[in-house]
Parts: C-alpha cells; sequence; structure tokens
C-alpha cells in the first residue's frame, strides 16, 4: 500500500520518466515511481510514447552486433602482445631522406643564385686578380648590393646604373684589372670596346639586365650588336 | 586456459591472477569482461567498425601493459574509458597526419571507404539499426555519450560522472533530453508506423 509520503512531486517525477519508460531506473524508485504517474494520467501517456518508441530499440541486437565484431578480441591481444611491436610512425619513414634532399637543393641553389646589383656608373668590368677581397667589404670597390630579389632596385637613384647578373661577380672601378679569374662587370661607358663587349654579354644570358641607360645608349649598344 | 578464464568474473580476481603470474589467463578475462564496453565506446568515437576493432586491440594491450601498475584509484572501467578516448583522439590524430601525406587517398577516398561495409558487417546491422544510427549521430556528443552508456554500457551515473568528469545531475539531464529526443525520432518514424499497426493488428 503506497502513501502519500511515498509519491513523488511532479517536478522530480518528471525528470525520472526517461529513466523509468527505458528501465534503466533502479528498482527502489521505479516502484515509487509506478505508484506517483497514477497521479499524473499525462505523464503516464508520456511514458507509454516513450516505451512505445524504444520497443523499436533492440538491445539484445546491439549487444549481439559487438559480440560479432569483438568475437576474436582476446586472442588478437594476447598475439599482439608477443609479438615485437612496428613503430607507429613508420609511415612517415621517406621524410628524414625527402627532408635532406630539399635542404640539399636549397643549399645548391643558394650557392649559384645571387644576384648583384651595382650602384656605381663608374663601375668598370675585370676578371679579379686571385686574392682580391670581395667587391662588398671593399672600400675601394664601387657600391655593390647583392641580393636575389630583382624588385629591389633603388628607384630614386635616377643616374644610377643598375646590372643584374644571375653569376656572382666581383666589381672595380681599375680600368688595368684584366681578366684572371671571374668576369667583371663595366657601367662606365667612356671606351667603344668596353661598350660592345658589354652588350655581347647582356645578349648572351637570358637573366641578364641592363637598366638606367637612355634610349640613345640602347640603340648605340643595339647597332653595335648587329653590326 | 579457457575454463580459468571462465572463473575469473570480477575485476578484483582478474588483478589478482594478473599479479600472481598467470597474465595469460587474467589478460584473456580481462578481455572478454570489458570487450563489449570498449568496442562500443570506440566505435561511438571513431564511426568504422574495423578503426573501432584496432581501437579496442590497442586499449587492451595498453590496459594490460599497465595493469600490474594499476592502484585503483578509479573503478577498471573508469580506467579502460579513459585509455579508449585517449587512443581513439590518438587514432583520428594519426589519421589526420597520414591522410595529409598519402597520395589518392583523400578525404573524398576515406569517405567511401567508410561507407562501405563488410558482407558481415552488412548482414548484422539491419535497416532499423542504420537509421537508429543516424537518430544518435544527430544528438550532441554529451547526450549521446551519456545515453550510450547508461542505456547500452548500463554504467551508474556516478561512474559515468567519473569518467566524463560531469556531474550526476547534469547527466540525468542529458539522459532525460537523449531520451526524449530519440523517442520523438523513432515515433516519426516509418518503423514505428509499422510497429503501431502490426500491434493494432495483434489486438
Amino acid at each position: 500500500m503506497n502513501t502519500n509520503l511515498n509519491l513523488i512531486p511532479r517536478s522530480e517525477l518528471e525528470q525520472l520518466l526517461s529513466e523509468y519508460a527505458t528501465g534503466t531506473l533502479d528498482k527502489g524508485l521505479r516502484a515509487r515511481v509506478e505508484a506517483s504517474l497514477d497521479q499524473y494520467p499525462d505523464l503516464r501517456s508520456e511514458v507509454d510514447a516513450i516505451r512505445g518508441a524504444f520497443t523499436l530499440v533492440n538491445k539484445q541486437n546491439y549487444n549481439a552486433a559487438i559480440d560479432y565484431e569483438t568475437r576474436n578480441l582476446s586472442v588478437h591481444v594476447i598475439n599482439a602482445l608477443h609479438r615485437p611491436r612496428r613503430s607507429p610512425l613508420r609511415h612517415l619513414a621517406w621524410l628524414a631522406p625527402a627532408a635532406a634532399a630539399v635542404v640539399l637543393v636549397f643549399a645548391t641553389i643558394g650557392n649559384q643564385t645571387d644576384a648583384i646589383e651595382i650602384v656605381d656608373r663608374n663601375a668598370t668590368t675585370a676578371d679579379v686578380p686571385s686574392g682580391m677581397p670581395a667587391a662588398t667589404s671593399s672600400p675601394t670597390l664601387p657600391t655593390v648590393a647583392q641580393t636575389t630579389d630583382t624588385e629591389a632596385e633603388d628607384d630614386t637613384a635616377a643616374e644610377v646604373r643598375v646590372v643584374k647578373r644571375t653569376n656572382r661577380k666581383q666589381v672595380s672601378n681599375s680600368l688595368e684589372l684584366q681578366i684572371a679569374r671571374e668576369e667583371m662587370i663595366v657601367t662606365d661607358l667612356v671606351s667603344d670596346q668596353i661598350v660592345n663587349r658589354m652588350a655581347i654579354e647582356s645578349t648572351e644570358e637570358v637573366n641578364a639586365s641592363v637598366t638606367g641607360i637612355t634610349d640613345a645608349e640602347i640603340d648605340v649598344l643595339l647597332a653595335d650588336v648587329s653590326i | 586456459m579457457s575454463t580459468i578464464a571462465l572463473i575469473l568474473d570480477s575485476d578484483a580476481q582478474i588483478l589478482e591472477a594478473y599479479r600472481s603470474g598467470a597474465t595469460e589467463q587474467a589478460a584473456t578475462a580481462f578481455v572478454r569482461r570489458n570487450q563489449r564496453f570498449v568496442y562500443s565506446i570506440a566505435m561511438r568515437q571513431l564511426n568504422h567498425t574495423e578503426d573501432a576493432r584496432d581501437a579496442s586491440q590497442e586499449v587492451f594491450m595498453r590496459a594490460l601493459k599497465g595493469l600490474e601498475g594499476f592502484k585503483g584509484e578509479s573503478t577498471l572501467q573508469t580506467w579502460l574509458y579513459r585509455i579508449t578516448i585517449n587512443v581513439c583522439n590518438n587514432m583520428r590524430r594519426k589519421k589526420k597526419i597520414v591522410s595529409w601525406f598519402s597520395i589518392g587517398e583523400g578525404p573524398e577516398e576515406r569517405d567511401v571507404a567508410h561507407q562501405q561495409m563488410s558482407p558481415a558487417e552488412a548482414s548484422v546491422q539491419s535497416d532499423f539499426e542504420k537509421f537508429f544510427a543516424t537518430i544518435l549521430a544527430k544528438l550532441p556528443e554529451k547526450q549521446r555519450e551519456t545515453f550510450a552508456l547508461r542505456y547500452y554500457d548500463e554504467v551508474s551515473y556516478e561512474e559515468i560522472s567519473t569518467m566524463v568528469g560531469t556531474s550526476v545531475g547534469a547527466l540525468k539531464a542529458n539522459y532525460h533530453w537523449a531520451v526524449k529526443k530519440i523517442a520523438a525520432h523513432l515515433r516519426e518514424s516509418e518503423y514505428y508506423e509499422s510497429w503501431r499497426e502490426a500491434t493494432a493488428n495483434e489486438h
């Protein structure tokens, strides 16, 4: 016989409906909910609706499916425990040689593609004798800027002639220096011989460019080349 | 071996057997006792039967390696739950990395593979179960996990609270809302109509 003391208030009962309807409520509470529901027909019909819907959900089928999937799991686990493990990063084993190759390629390209900007119109071209200090560090040489970015030209220096080459160059303003080891760039357009040579060089190398020269000077250069 | 494994039917007995040197028998009993629980969590986390099987194997291997040092600060089930979640998270992360590096195995190919089922899987999973899986997938993760742990795995709220770090009150609310949403979806389905018609004809 249920007494009023055992009955559950409506607000509390509403929270227990789902558990009661799906059968997960413990036995003690189940009996109290059952008794309390008699007072609230709307809650009773809600329970019936949930129960009806959950009739479709077959817990046994769910568990049977899992049991089927895990039927040999213990055997696999025991076998795996006796087997030496392979590294989980084995899929990425190719990364180390690939990274080394990339580093090597970049190192090689870095040594070959230093571009040089010459910002002195009086610079002369000649090969640097062995033992000569680097152009950028010598106070006796014209200003030389090394860059790999061809956009990094100084637009404000209208008079400045800029020569960009893909090969490493050394620069000297002495006309007396002769070809010895490395090729030099000439921007002093006084001697026809030097101008001719410069024009020929500019047509030989795809990446070479001469800027800061007037149209008239370019015409002269091109005329010399055609001859 | 299997006879001994059947005798070990509690966590305490399994632990004792494992520590006393009957490791293989204890390991077998341990896996059999918890395989349904571990696999169902892995399946919910990974949504792929093969991955769930691999994850379950990994979970038990890790657990067995640490079983001797298990201090009992939580239950074995809670401990296993945490290992399973960790293994599944790691597996998802590794799969993302591997698929990123793998040529010809983009997300599209993987999705197709996910949709394909073995004949065994197809026979086990009926149309309704597929439909029910889509209903579960629509639930918020906390509600889905609470519902599955409580309804299928029959874990107490106190235990779930330790596993997922949510208060018992919040878990009860999660379960309540999950059940209401599932019931609503089921009632709208053709399966429910068929069931009602069949029930009416019986009467």
